[in-house]
C-alpha cells in the first residue's frame, strides 16, 4: 500500500520496508512466486466496480517472477511515482475517508499439487487455517499461529499438532517457497474485517491463493 | 451542545411502541473529530455526527436485533418490527432467563466543555507545538488528535432508562529520526490536560536516543515494560480471562483457581468504572450499575465479572460488564486499573544490572488464549540497560510470551503510573520489572 509507504500510516501501523528504490529490483520471493491485485474477480470479496476516486477495478502485478513490480495506489499518491492510479482507494461508508485498501491480493497458481508437495516432504508440518497474526511495523518480521496442523514425516502425513505457529522475515519466507499448487486448487479466501487507518476503518478484502510449500521455516515459537 | 434529550425520547418510543415480551434499546449519539498527521504536516481532518439505535427483542426466548442511524419516529418503529421480524425465525434459547431490572446508578460528570468546543483550528495549533519541538532535530511526526463526546443510553421494559455522556481527547505521535522512533501518548476527558509540550519534549528526547540501535539475540531477558506495554498485556489477559463466559466455558485460566495464586504477589488487577482515574460511564451496555470487580489480589485469583445472561447461569448479580448486544464475547472489562508499587521508575532502573526496556509493544495478538500465550514486536524504543543505567538502543525484537507466567516473575512494580489505551477501553498501570521475558526472534531495525 503506497500510503503506508510514503509514512502516512506511521503513527498506526508503521511504514513499509518495500521502499520506493525498491521498485523493479528487489527480490521478494523465489521465482515462483507471483502476486497480483485484481479487483474484477467476480463474487470476490474485494471486487467491485469502480475505487471511491472513480478509477476502475483493474487487475495488476505486485510480484513478478519473485520481483517487486508495483504498489497499490490511489489519485493521490500515484503521481509520486510518475504513475497513474490502479485504483485502490476505499472508505467503508459514507463519513470516512478513502485510504488505499488491499483488493483481492493472490498468490497465483503454479504447477504443483497438495498431495504431491507433501509426498516430497521429508520432515514438515502441514499447516492450516490462520488463527492470529503479527507483523512489525516495517512489515518485515511475522508469526502466525495456526488452528491446526499435521506432522509430515517422509512423505505422510502424520500426527494432528496442538497450537502451531510459525514466523519469518518477509523475504526470507517468499524467497524459500518451492511450490505452489495449480489452477484446481486455488480458491479466493474473503476477509471481511481487515483494519486501517485513524479513526479506524474495515475493509472487505480477500486473497486467492493454493496450498505452498515453504522450506526451513521456524515453527513451535515459544512452546 | 449535549442534548440528552433526544436519546430520553429515542428510548421511551422504542420501548412504548414494542410488543415483545421484553425489549432493550440501546441509542447513541456523538460527534467525533480527528486530526491526522504525518511527515510533519496534516494529512487528515475528519469529523463525524452520528447517531443509532440498536433494539434487542425476545419473544418465548428468541432474541432479535436490529440497528439504524436514523432516530426519527417512523425509523426507530421499523426497527422494532424488524428486530421482532427477527426473533420470530430465531431458535430458542433456553438458558434465557431475563433482560435485568432497575438498580440505582450514581451520576458520573465526564463532559468538559472545552473539549466539545476544541476546533480544528485548536487541534491544527496543537499539532503545530508538537512540530515545533521536534522539527529543529530533524526528526519527523506523525500521529492523531482527536476530540469528541458521545452519549449513550439504555432503555428495557423492565423499567431500565439511564443515560449518560463522556467527552474525550486523544493524542498520538510517533516521532522518528533516521534509524529510530519514539512514541507518547495521553488520553483525558479534558483536552486542557493534554500537555503538548511535555509530550513534544519527551518523545524528542527518546527519538534521538533511539538511533543507531544495535542488533540483540533473542533470548530470554529481564525487561522493563512501559505503562503501554502493561496496559497491552493485562488488557490480553483480561480478555482471555476474566469475564464469566470465558469460566462457563472452560476457557478461563482462572477457571476453578478462585483462591488460588496464579501470578506473583505483588499483582493486584481490577476494574472501576468509577475510579477517577478511569473514563467510564457509571453503567454496562445493559443499564446495569458497573460494579469494581477484583480479578486478582495479590496475585490470588478472585473473581470473574458478569453481564446478566452469565450471571442467571450461576445464579449471581450481573456485576455490569455488559457490551453491546449482540455480543459473542461475554462480559469483558473497559477500565482495568493495576496496583502500584513503592518505587520510582528511575530508582528501579538503577536495580537493573542487565535488562530490556520496551517503550511499546507492537501488533500483539494471542496466540494461545487457555494458556494466555501472546506474541507481537516491540517498537518505538527499545533499549539495553547494564549495571543501572541506559547504555544503547537495540534493534526491535518478537516475543512470545506465556502473560500468567509473566506476571508470576513481577519483581517490582513503579510508584507512578498512566492511563493508558488498550483492546479493552483503558487501563491504568505501572512500569513492570520482570525478571524473565521470552524473546523469540529479532527483526533488522
Amino acid at each position: 500500500e503506497f500510503d503506508r509507504v510514503l509514512g502516512m500510516e506511521a503513527s498506526f501501523a508503521g511504514t513499509s520496508f518495500l521502499t520506493i528504490d525498491k521498485m523493479s529490483n528487489f527480490r521478494y520471493g523465489s521465482p515462483i512466486v507471483n502476486i497480483n491485485a485484481d479487483a474484477t474477480i467476480p463474487g470476490a470479496l474485494g471486487t467491485f466496480g469502480y475505487d471511491d476516486e472513480g478509477v476502475p477495478a483493474q487487475k495488476f502485478d505486485i510480484i513478478k517472477n519473485g520481483i517487486f513490480v508495483g504498489y497499490l495506489t490511489s489519485r493521490e499518491t500515484a503521481p509520486v511515482i510518475g504513475q497513474k492510479s490502479n485504483g485502490c482507494m476505499r472508505a467503508d461508508g459514507w463519513g470516512k475517508l478513502p485510504l488505499i485498501r488491499m483488493t483481492n491480493i493472490n498468490l497465483l497458481p503454479g504447477n504443483s499439487t497438495l498431495d504431491q508437495m507433501i509426498s516430497e516432504v521429508k520432515d514438515g508440518l502441514y499447516l492450516a487455517t490462520n488463527r492470529s497474526w503479527s507483523i512489525d511495523d516495517k512489515r518485515l518480521n511475522f508469526q502466525f499461529a495456526t488452528q491446526v496442523g499435521w506432522e509430515i514425516k517422509n512423505g505422510k502425513l502424520g500426527s494432528m499438532v496442538k497450537n502451531p505457529n510459525y514466523t519469518g522475515i518477509t523475504p526470507d519466507f517468499w524467497g524459500s517457497c518451492d511450490a505452489i499448487a495449480g489452477k484446481k486448487e486455488w480458491r479466493v479466501w474473503g476477509l471481511p474485517n481487515c483494519g486501517k487507518g485513524e479513526p479506524m476503518q474495515v475493509a472487505h478484502v480477500a486473497h486467492g491463493a493454493a496450498p505452498a510449500r515453504f522450506n526451513n521455516i521456524k515453527v513451535g515459537v515459544g512452546r | 451542545m449535549i442534548d440528552k434529550q433526544l436519546i430520553v425520547n429515542a428510548l421511551k418510543a422504542a420501548i412504548d411502541y414494542s410488543k415483545a415480551d421484553q425489549t432493550e434499546v440501546l441509542a447513541t449519539s456523538g460527534s467525533n473529530a480527528l486530526t491526522r498527521f504525518s511527515n510533519n504536516q496534516i494529512h487528515q481532518n475528519v469529523s463525524q455526527t452520528n447517531m443509532s439505535i440498536s433494539v434487542r427483542t425476545i419473544i418465548d426466548k428468541k432474541i432479535g436485533y436490529a440497528s439504524t442511524n436514523r432516530l426519527d419516529e417512523h425509523s426507530i418503529k421499523k426497527t422494532v418490527d424488524k428486530s421482532i421480524e427477527i426473533a420470530k425465525f430465531k431458535q430458542p434459547d433456553a438458558e434465557l432467563v431475563s433482560l435485568p431490572t432497575p438498580k440505582p446508578i450514581v451520576t458520573r460528570d465526564l463532559i468538559s466543555n472545552e473539549t466539545i468546543s476544541f476546533s480544528p483550528m485548536d487541534r491544527a495549533k496543537a499539532i503545530q507545538k508538537l512540530m515545533g519541538i521536534v522539527e529543529p532535530q530533524n526528526l519527523t511526526a506523525a500521529g492523531a488528535f482527536s476530540t469528541g463526546y458521545t452519549i449513550i443510553g439504555i432503555a428495557n421494559s423492565l423499567g431500565i432508562l439511564t443515560v449518560g455522556a463522556i467527552s474525550e481527547a486523544d493524542l498520538k505521535t510517533v516521532v522518528m529520526a533516521a534509524t529510530g522512533s519514539a512514541y507518547g501518548s495521553s488520553v483525558s476527558i479534558d483536552v486542557g490536560s493534554i500537555d503538548i509540550e511535555r509530550i513534544g519534549r519527551s518523545v524528542k528526547k527518546r527519538a534521538l536516543d533511539s538511533q543507531n540501535p544495535s542488533d540483540i539475540d533473542p533470548g530470554v531477558y529481564p525487561v522493563i515494560l512501559s505503562p503501554d506495554a502493561v496496559a497491552d498485556m493485562i488488557s490480553f489477559l483480561a480478555f482471555a480471562g476474566f469475564g464469566a463466559l470465558a469460566k462457563q466455558e472452560g476457557r478461563s485460566f482462572m477457571g476453578d483457581r478462585i483462591g488460588q495464586q496464579v501470578v506473583g504477589s505483588k499483582v493486584s488487577i481490577w476494574d472501576n468504572a468509577l475510579d477517577e482515574n478511569t473514563i467510564g460511564l457509571p453503567f454496562d451496555f445493559e443499564g446495569v450499575p458497573k460494579q469494581k470487580v477484583v480479578f486478582i489480589e495479590n496475585g490470588v485469583a478472585k473473581a470473574f465479572c458478569y453481564d446478566s445472561y452469565t450471571a442467571q447461569k450461576e445464579s449471581v448479580e450481573s456485576t455490569g460488564h455488559a457490551l453491546p448486544a449482540p455480543n459473542t464475547y461475554g462480559p469483558l472489562p473497559l477500565n482495568l486499573i493495576m496496583a502500584s508499587g513503592n518505587t520510582p521508575i528511575g530508582e528501579i532502573i538503577k536495580t537493573c544490572e542487565r535488562a530490556i526496556l520496551v517503550n511499546r509493544f507492537h501488533y500483539t495478538n494471542l496466540e494461545d488464549p487457555i494458556r494466555t500465550i501472546f506474541t507481537g514486536m516491540t517498537r518505538d524504543g527499545t533499549f539495553l540497560i547494564e549495571n543501572g543505567k541506559i547504555k544503547t538502543p537495540v534493534k526491535n525484537l518478537r516475543f512470545t510470551q506465556n502473560i500468567v507466567e509473566a506476571l508470576s516473575q513481577v519483581e517490582e512494580l513503579s510508584s507512578e503510573r498512566e492511563l493508558k489505551d488498550a483492546i479493552l477501553g483503558g487501563a491504568y498501570v505501572p512500569w513492570a520489572k520482570i525478571a524473565e521475558f521470552k524473546f523469540t526472534g529479532a527483526t533488522q531495525f
